[in-house]
Formats: C-alpha cells, sequence, structure tokens
C-alpha cells in the first residue's frame, strides 16, 4: 500500500497536536460536505452530517489503527453520518412546513449567485442532480456517490459500506442506470430537461442499509 | 463474468465495470468487441460525468470543524490536556460541554436542551400545581410528565451518542433560549384509553372542537399558544420527533392509550390554517400518524 498521505497529520493529532488535527479536518471538510450533500441531497441535512461526521472523526481517531487509508475510513464514519441523519429525517414527523421548504412545501434550495446565465444553468443542473439522486434507492444512491463524486475505486467502496466488491459493482451500475432514465431525456423530447416519468422527490425512501461501524 | 451478459442486468454491469477500469481482461474485450455494451458504457460515463461535474455549494468550513475540536478538547477528548486517568474520572456526561457554533441546525440540540429544561421546570411545577389549585387539568399535567420521563432520558442519551456529544452542550445560555416556549405551551391532557388511532382522533377533534366552542364564548381565551417553534412540553416525551413549526398555534397537548400504547399528541396549526394532529408513541417515539385532523 502507497504511503498515506495524511499519515503524518494523523499521528500528529492522535498524538494530541491540536493544529494537526485541524489541519487534517479542514483539509477533509470540503470532501466530507460534498459526499453528504449528495447523499442527503439537502444544505442542511449536509450541515448537520458534515458536523456529526467530523465529530465522530475526532471522537473515533484514537482508535484509527491505519490498517486502510485514512480517506477510506474518513468516508465510512461521514457515510455512516449521513445515514444517520437520513434515518432522522425519514423519522422526523411533517407535521408542517418543514424549515427548508418554501410555501408550497417544496424544499428549497440556496439562490444561485447571480451571476447570469451561467450561474442559473449550473443552479438548474443541480436541482435536477439532486432530484435524479433522491430517486434511488439509498444503498444505490451511496455506492454511486463514493464513486462518481468522490472516486473511490470498488475495493474501498465494498470497504466503506461493509459489503462484497461484487454488491458495490451491482449497486453502482443499477443506480447508474437508474440515473441515466431519470437524466436523459427521452428521445421524442428533444431537449426537455424533466422527463415526464422522473420520480417525485416527495416518494418515500426504501430502508436504509444497517449502521456500519466505524 | 466471463460469458457474454444476457439480461439488461448485466450488460449495464459490465459496461459500469468497464467504464470504472473494474472489469477483467476478458470482459473488456467482451465490451470492445460489441456496439450494444459500448453505447451502454458511453450512456453511463455520461451520468458519470454529470454527478462529477455537478456543481456542489459553498459549504462554511468553520463551524463544522470548530464543533470537532471543541469535542477534541472536551474532557475525555483528543485534545483534552488532562492525563488519561484524570480525563476518565472528570468525563462526566454533564461536564462535557461541548460549545456549539450558533446555526439553524444547532435548533436540534436546542430542543433537546429545552427538553431538559421541561423537565425540570415539570419537577418544580408538578407539586406547586398540585397544591395550588383544583384545577382540573392539573391531574392530567401530572400524567403527562410522569409517562415521559422514561423515554425521554432514553432519548436524550441516544441523542447525545449520535451527536458525538454535542447534545450535551447544556450550558446555561441555550438553555435559557430554549426553555421559553416550552413555559408558554398549553397544559397536556390526559385524553384516556383508546381502541385505535381513529377512536383516539374522534377524542382529538372533540376536544379541539370543545375548545372552540370554548373561546368563541369566551370562557377559555388562554387554551391555545402562539409558539415560536421547538418542541411542546408533551412533545419533549419525543424531542425531535413532535416538533412545531415557528409561528404555529399549538391547540393541544395530550397523552393518551391507544390500543394499550401509550402516545403523545400535539395538534397544531399554521394561522388560519387546518389544524394538524401528531401522534408518537412514547415508547419508540415512533409517529404513528401525523396530518390534518
Amino acid at each position: 500500500m502507497a504511503v498515506d498521505p495524511d499519515q503524518e497529520l494523523v499521528e500528529a493529532a492522535q498524538a494530541g497536536d491540536a493544529a494537526a488535527l485541524e489541519a487534517l479536518l479542514r483539509r477533509h471538510h470540503d470532501r466530507v460536505h460534498l459526499l453528504c450533500r449528495r447523499l442527503t441531497g439537502s444544505d442542511a441535512d449536509a450541515l448537520d452530517a458534515t458536523q456529526e461526521a467530523l465529530i465522530a472523526v475526532v471522537r473515533g481517531l484514537p482508535r484509527f489503527d491505519g490498517r486502510s487509508r485514512f480517506t477510506t475510513w474518513l468516508h465510512r464514519v461521514a457515510t455512516n453520518a449521513c445515514l444517520d441523519e437520513l434515518r432522522r429525517r425519514r423519522r422526523r414527523p411533517r407535521p408542517g412546513l418543514p424549515d427548508d421548504a418554501d410555501d408550497d412545501g417544496h424544499p428549497h434550495h440556496e439562490v444561485a449567485d447571480p451571476r447570469g446565465e451561467e450561474g442559473l444553468h449550473a443552479v438548474a443542473e443541480r436541482l435536477v442532480l439532486d432530484e435524479a439522486l433522491a430517486g434511488l434507492p439509498v444503498e444505490f444512491r451511496a455506492a454511486v456517490v463514493l464513486r462518481d463524486v468522490c472516486d473511490l475505486d470498488y475495493a474501498e467502496i465494498a470497504e466503506v459500506l461493509d459489503v462484497p466488491p461484487g454488491t458495490v459493482r451491482s449497486r453502482i451500475a443499477r443506480g447508474r442506470r437508474l440515473l441515466a432514465r431519470q437524466l436523459e431525456p427521452p428521445a421524442s423530447a428533444g431537449n426537455q430537461a424533466h422527463p415526464p416519468d422522473r420520480p417525485s422527490t416527495t416518494a418515500p425512501e426504501p430502508p436504509t442499509p444497517p449502521q456500519m461501524a466505524p | 463474468m466471463t460469458d457474454a451478459p444476457r439480461t439488461d442486468d448485466e450488460r449495464d454491469e459490465l459496461a459500469s465495470a468497464y467504464l470504472d477500469g473494474e472489469a477483467s481482461p476478458v470482459e473488456r474485450a467482451l465490451v470492445e468487441g460489441d456496439p450494444d455494451l459500448q453505447d451502454r458504457v458511453a450512456a453511463l460515463a455520461r451520468v458519470r460525468a454529470a454527478l462529477a461535474a455537478a456543481p456542489a455549494p459553498a459549504a462554511p468550513v468553520e463551524d463544522p470543524v470548530a464543533a470537532a475540536l471543541a469535542a477534541a478538547r472536551a474532557p475525555g477528548g483528543l485534545l483534552d490536556d488532562a492525563s488519561p486517568a484524570e480525563a476518565e474520572a472528570t468525563a462526566a456526561p454533564s461536564e462535557s460541554v461541548v460549545p456549539l457554533p450558533a446555526g439553524r441546525r444547532d435548533a436540534r440540540r436546542l430542543r433537546l436542551v429545552a427538553v431538559a429544561a421541561a423537565v425540570v421546570a415539570a419537577a418544580i411545577a408538578v407539586p406547586l400545581l398540585g397544591r395550588a389549585t383544583d384545577r382540573a387539568d392539573d391531574e392530567a399535567a401530572t400524567a403527562t410528565f410522569e409517562s415521559a420521563e422514561g423515554p425521554l432520558d432514553d432519548d436524550l442519551a441516544g441523542s447525545a451518542d449520535r451527536a458525538g456529544g454535542a447534545a450535551e452542550a447544556g450550558d446555561a445560555p441555550l438553555a435559557a433560549d430554549a426553555a421559553a416556549p416550552v413555559s408558554g405551551a398549553p397544559v397536556a391532557v390526559d385524553l384516556g384509553a383508546h381502541s385505535d388511532l381513529a377512536a383516539l382522533h374522534d377524542a382529538v377533534e372533540a376536544r379541539l372542537q370543545a375548545q372552540e366552542e370554548a373561546e368563541a364564548g369566551g370562557s377559555d381565551p388562554s387554551s391555545t399558544v402562539a409558539y415560536d417553534g421547538g418542541t411542546t412540553t408533551t412533545g419533549a416525551v419525543c424531542a425531535g420527533e413532535l416538533e412545531v413549526p415557528a409561528g404555529h398555534e399549538v391547540l393541544l397537548e395530550a397523552t393518551a392509550v391507544v390500543d394499550g400504547v401509550p402516545v403523545a399528541v400535539v395538534a397544531h396549526r399554521a394561522p388560519g390554517a387546518e389544524p394538524i394532529v401528531v401522534v408518537a408513541t412514547v415508547e419508540g417515539c415512533e409517529v404513528l400518524s401525523a396530518g390534518p385532523r
């Protein structure tokens, strides 16, 4: 195994070096947030899950033994935090409007930086992507996001999700296929951005996989 | 997989693995000799590119990092200066204060603190209520708090564990802020035992109608409370599960038993809207129903 680029910081942090710990957290914050954003599909839940993940990293770091790469372990911890957040979200009743929903009950996303069409286009793309990802069963979503967003290989994803590599391969393929159906405009619809059979993001989610130990 | 895949699933799986460089040499040869598989690779490649290229919203880095560092500095944490033995001795939950940055997502922790505040308030208020007056709703309040005790503790402990100590942030300013809405909520009532949810909903309906009539007659002007968001006294049974959106009016807080299962009930509404009734089990906080009455 190649030398883990985080090894030095990890060892220093484990020895109680505050600066090393902070540097480690800052180095990986964006990665964790991106994972959480794609998995939870919500800015607010992603922020929450990111914070939970970083706290879990800090608490688990003394037990991290370096047998896997730090980033693999980090993704495992962060994925668990996101799945926890999704479970909590599902358990929460929706007696009224969520605090991140508009008056019609639709989740609102942050307003685009008004820098013209490019910014709007980027936001529109992300909204479509968010909806497509939200339509995936969470186990497919996790596998696809870890592969295509976090760039982990199948062996690492298998370690993160605690499933055999063959299962990873199957979940990624099935997840991508579902995404392709949702993202690609039907042949007869020209450049229509929203296929008519696109599932609603408010559809109930399937059961989440069991909790993975960090 | 060395034979030519036949089903769509098999063909997509092979194309996907090829795209990721995870196919075996034999599988690669299969893909490269099959135009349909190459089309599938191209389609999946577009999905992968869309995911990889999708802009990610900027995230504030300071708050999560600050919270994590605070957790590390807590007694027994990674950066705690105390020796391991000292840390173990001082790592009682009540002392593991993790100052969290302010923000929207701290609302849940505020609610947890509100729950703690509600329990303290209940411990003080219930005996006083019992002595002070003969008001009919006193016994109901007592029943509510008694039924809340066990699961409330469990829920707090579980949340603290999930939050990595975040729920331990019971510092005074947070508690003071969070306690205010709880103290203003209506007194919880006991709706009694019912055979099923429909019967309970009938009881809720009857109760709300009675309240409306009383309000119309001017006999009970204080039966509802404008709420500024969070968990009601009854909702404290299941912190985070029985939330009331800010600006809603809490019409009813109650406990009941449905088919032998203790439940908590909260009815609330947005100004001018239909009431929403939420029923959750006291044990396990499973939401049994939530929606317009």
